[in-house]
């Protein structure tokens, strides 16, 4: 169910972003589901997403050696959610009170006061950390799939990485930084809302 | 609680905002290596012309050579073919690309497309060149080619050249 609703939902926004090359909600997605659901979660978003959208696409079909990268480049976002789900720094960046009681507390008294303003301070730390794990990621997927366009091109495998990497630079450029927008905004707000109703894999036992 | 929280996970960050910095860093170098590879032009770079011949194959048996004697320096592929054909191209202005979706009302269907393939002057054969239109100048490529073709595959080594029989090389 949770892998069918979110392929829907990052086939829907990588059709509506089409004419946008390389920036794509997906990845933010895939990461948000093994974040929160876990890594087999994720990486079965990443796959169906890819044989549909690698297969139906109005720039032209992915033959399977590129597909085939394609969806190992977007594993690398459900490992590294489901990894930092894992460490202290993903479980503490994810406790989270309930909003009824947050705005219930909030500026009543100055112990409420100060409570509210570090909440706030955590948001854009927050946002830190999922940025920078969304960039590294995609740093990963951007070197792994320029290598694979190149790979029958070239004579050599650092011959097809180097020159992958050079002339798929602006694509990169492109995908790296609004990726890291992407999931510096959209993945802490999905992720804290979502453990707010109680959903989530590794909800139980840390929300205290 | 901010400065408590990054102090308590201070291996973390380091490490993040380290990796950060280099991928940002890498980046930026070969952003700015790809664009002085497509930035550079003949010398002299303004004011003088190239003579270019392009090939239309429009995969039906039908061809045409179109021969330019006055083309500016300073121009690129795209810019050649926009003065020479009726072109439709989406654009994208990040990459400073345009991917050309029809020449003179041949439009890419299904598995049919317009290829890009240019006469390497070492081994005299056809290349399917790795970059696009825009990134194409006259400095090296002086006879290119656009063939409208059927190919269920990326890979340009299984893809036939402009002209049947011509030489073919993957790698120019």
């Amino acid at each position: 169910m949770i892998v069918a609703v979110f392929t829907a939902l990052s086939l829907a926004t990588n059709y509506a972003l089409i004419s946008f090359q390389n920036v794509k909600l997906m990845d933010t997605l895939v990461f948000i589901v093994a974040f929160l659901f876990g890594v087999r979660l994720g990486i079965g978003v990443a796959v169906s997403t890819w044989l549909v959208y690698g297969l139906v696409n109005p720039n032209g079909i992915d033959g399977p050696i590129i597909l085939s990268f394609l969806i190992l480049g977007e594993c690398f976002y459900a490992l590294s959610g489901a990894i930092l789900s894992k460490t202290s720094v993903g479980q503490d960046i994810s406790r989270t009170k309930p909003t009824d009681e947050s705005s219930r507390i909030a500026g009543k008294t100055n112990v409420f006061r100060k409570v509210d303003r570090r909440i706030r301070k955590l948001n854009l730390t927050r946002s830190l950390v999922f940025a920078l794990v969304g960039l590294q990621a995609t740093f990963g997927y951007d070197l792994l799939t320029n290598f694979a366009s190149w790979l029958f091109l070239t004579t050599s495998l650092y011959q097809a990485f180097i020159i992958g990497n050079i002339v798929g630079a602006p694509f990169s450029v492109a995908h790296e930084g609004s990726n890291a927008i992407f999931f510096a905004t959209v993945a802490p707000a999905v992720i804290l809302a979502t453990r707010r109703m109680g959903m989530g894999f590794h909800s139980k036992g840390r929300s205290k | 609680m901010r400065v408590s929280f990054v102090s308590q996970h201070k291996v973390f960050f380091s490490i993040t905002i380290l990796v950060a910095a280099i991928i940002i860093t890498v980046q930026a170098s070969a952003y700015y290596y790809y664009q002085e590879s497509i930035g550079t032009c003949p010398n002299p770079c303004g004011g003088s012309t190239v003579a270019i011949e392009t090939l239309i194959n429009y995969g039906n048996g039908t061809s045409y050579w179109i021969n330019k004697t006055d083309v500016r320096s300073d121009w690129n592929f795209y810019q050649l073919t926009s003065s020479i054909a009726r072109v439709q191209a989406t654009d994208y202005p990040s990459a400073s690309e345009h991917l050309i979706t029809g020449i003179n009302g041949v439009q890419s269907n299904g598995q049919y497309f317009w290829s890009l393939w240019a006469i390497c002057e070492n081994s005299k054969a056809w290349f399917a060149t790795k970059v696009g239109a825009d990134a194409i100048h006259f400095t090296t490529y002086h006879t290119l080619a656009w063939y409208y073709q059927a190919t269920k595959s990326q890979d340009s080594s299984k893809w036939d050249p402009p002209i049947p029989g011509a030489a073919k090389v993957n790698i120019c």
